[in-house]
């Protein structure tokens, strides 16, 4: 059973996917998965040059900010759905 | 006390038989003031929709001109207004729409110096603009003067719209603390956008912004709503006030406007101040190095779409996005010119090969768009 992950903006133009599964059992190993399966490109736009998680990117574990939980730290299960949602500025 | 003419009684009739409006209700949109940051796709339908349904004063902020790209989806404007103003043509349909509502004009760019003056005239501010500078100043202006900022953003086929009201639930600091670097998030002139887009968009914006005047329904407070036009999806993700947050928060460390451009890290119109002017080449002079020079090799960092729509001949296509990690494509010792659009990519481009190490790379300033206004004006400018 593996965790549901909705990819936003350009995550998901980069991942040319906006849903998909991927095994994990928190925040940080979630998004080192993402970063394989999607490559360079997608780990430039993840992470900034000190490896943390980049804070345009918005990361909701099941609707709730993973800021206000235990960060890269918080823990996700089977049929969790986890949110990545970057800041876009078009008018 | 406002009251309303026979004519208006009948052009508002809609809304007078509405419970949920009534005569007090329209009477209270007759009172009511908002500005619209922007009139671009956002602040189009948005600006007619509050002026269709009575609100008594409209300020509308923009400085630019209509060009033939906004027309796929900026419908207050049309084809013979291309060159003009966007706030007069604005002006002029909204009042033709309805002239019992007034509109006020500010020609110029919404900054730190201005936007607190402007927008203190009036109950809410609607932030339609296409940058990350102006929607820190749009929230830090709603969180200064206490006033709810009606927030909505669009990026190809995806919106984003909440209200940011720091009284009552998070600002867009609260979000969004930091912006993205420089290019890490295209807008809508280099990653395009869907027409349509805006105008569900502009309108979810004119909605919320009419329930705060009549105080019916459930304002967007604390919610964000993310539509998918692609799959037709609507979500909503509850937002949270950031106690850490540096305007809004319980400690705050800002208490007034500041310089947004330097907080997004943008340098607006010097694009090229970071590359020394050995690094940048004019189009009149790529145009005869490419005859003399048969080995000066060119890469073109735009996307496939714009390479389609046109192109240089013997060109290599690396999107900029890509070129990290398709370094070894290219030879370190060759002569390089690299171009987009308007050469703020290619500038990026240029300063990544520099760092990696690259001899001789230039960029060609202004981009394909400057070729075709000094070299080849058979080529397209889109």
């Amino acid at each position: 059973m593996s965790i549901k992950i909705l990819l936003y903006g350009n995550l998901a133009s980069i991942a040319g996917i906006s849903s998909t599964n991927i095994d994990a059992n928190t925040v940080s190993q979630l998004l080192d998965a993402l970063a394989i399966r999607y490559g360079e490109v997608f780990r430039e736009k993840l992470y900034d040059s000190n490896g943390k998680p980049r804070r345009f990117i918005n990361i909701y574990v099941n609707g709730k900010d993973y800021r206000f939980l235990k960060k890269s730290d918080t823990e996700i299960f089977p049929n969790d759905e986890v949110s990545l949602i970057p800041a876009v500025s078009g008018g | 006390m406002q009251t309303f003419s026979k004519d208006e009684i009948k052009r508002y009739s809609r809304h007078l038989i509405l419970p949920e409006v009534g005569i007090s209700g329209q009477r209270k949109l007759k009172d009511a003031s908002v500005l619209c940051i922007g009139i671009g796709g956002l602040g189009s339908p948005l600006s007619m929709y509050l002026a269709a349904a009575g609100v008594g004063r409209i300020g509308l902020v923009d400085f630019d001109l209509v060009d033939y790209s906004n027309l796929q989806r900026q419908i207050l404007y049309s084809t013979v207004d291309v060159g003009k103003l966007k706030l007069e043509v604005a002006a002029e349909r909204l009042r033709a729409l309805n002239p019992e509502v007034e509109i006020v004009q500010y020609n110029e760019t919404f900054n730190s110096r201005n936007a607190l003056k402007i927008s203190s005239d009036y109950d809410i501010i609607a932030d339609g603009t296409d940058n990350f500078p102006t929607r820190y100043l749009a929230n830090d202006v709603s969180v200064l003067l206490g006033i709810p900022n009606v927030y909505t953003s669009i990026f190809r086929f995806e919106g984003q719209a909440t209200v940011f009201h720091s009284k009552e639930g998070p600002c867009y600091r609260c979000l969004y603390p930091e912006p993205p670097p420089p290019g890490m998030v295209p807008n809508c002139a280099e990653g395009g956008v869907l027409g349509i887009l805006p105008g569900i968009m502009g309108t979810i914006q004119a909605s919320e912004v009419i329930k705060l005047i009549l105080g019916v329904g459930k304002p967007l407070i604390g919610r964000l709503l993310l539509l998918n036009a692609l799959d037709m999806s609507v979500r909503e993700i509850h937002t949270y006030k950031d106690p850490e947050c540096p305007i809004c928060g319980e400690r705050p460390t800002i208490h007034e406007l500041t310089d947004y451009e330097k907080f997004c890290g943008v340098n607006v119109g010097s694009y090229n101040n970071e590359l020394e002017s050995d690094w940048i080449i004019q189009p009149e002079e790529l145009a005869s190095e490419i005859i003399k020079n048969p080995k000066l090799s060119l890469i073109d960092v735009r996307n496939p779409p714009e390479w389609e729509i046109c192109n240089l001949p013997n060109v290599h296509l690396i999107p900029e996005q890509e070129l990290p990690s398709r370094l070894n494509e290219l030879d370190k010792n060759d002569d390089i010119v690299v171009y987009c659009k308007s050469g703020v990519r290619s500038s990026r481009a240029v300063m990544m090969l520099k760092v990696a190490g690259f001899k001789r790379v230039r960029n060609l300033n202004g981009g394909i768009q400057a070729w075709s206004e000094k070299v080849d004006q058979s080529i397209p400018k889109y």
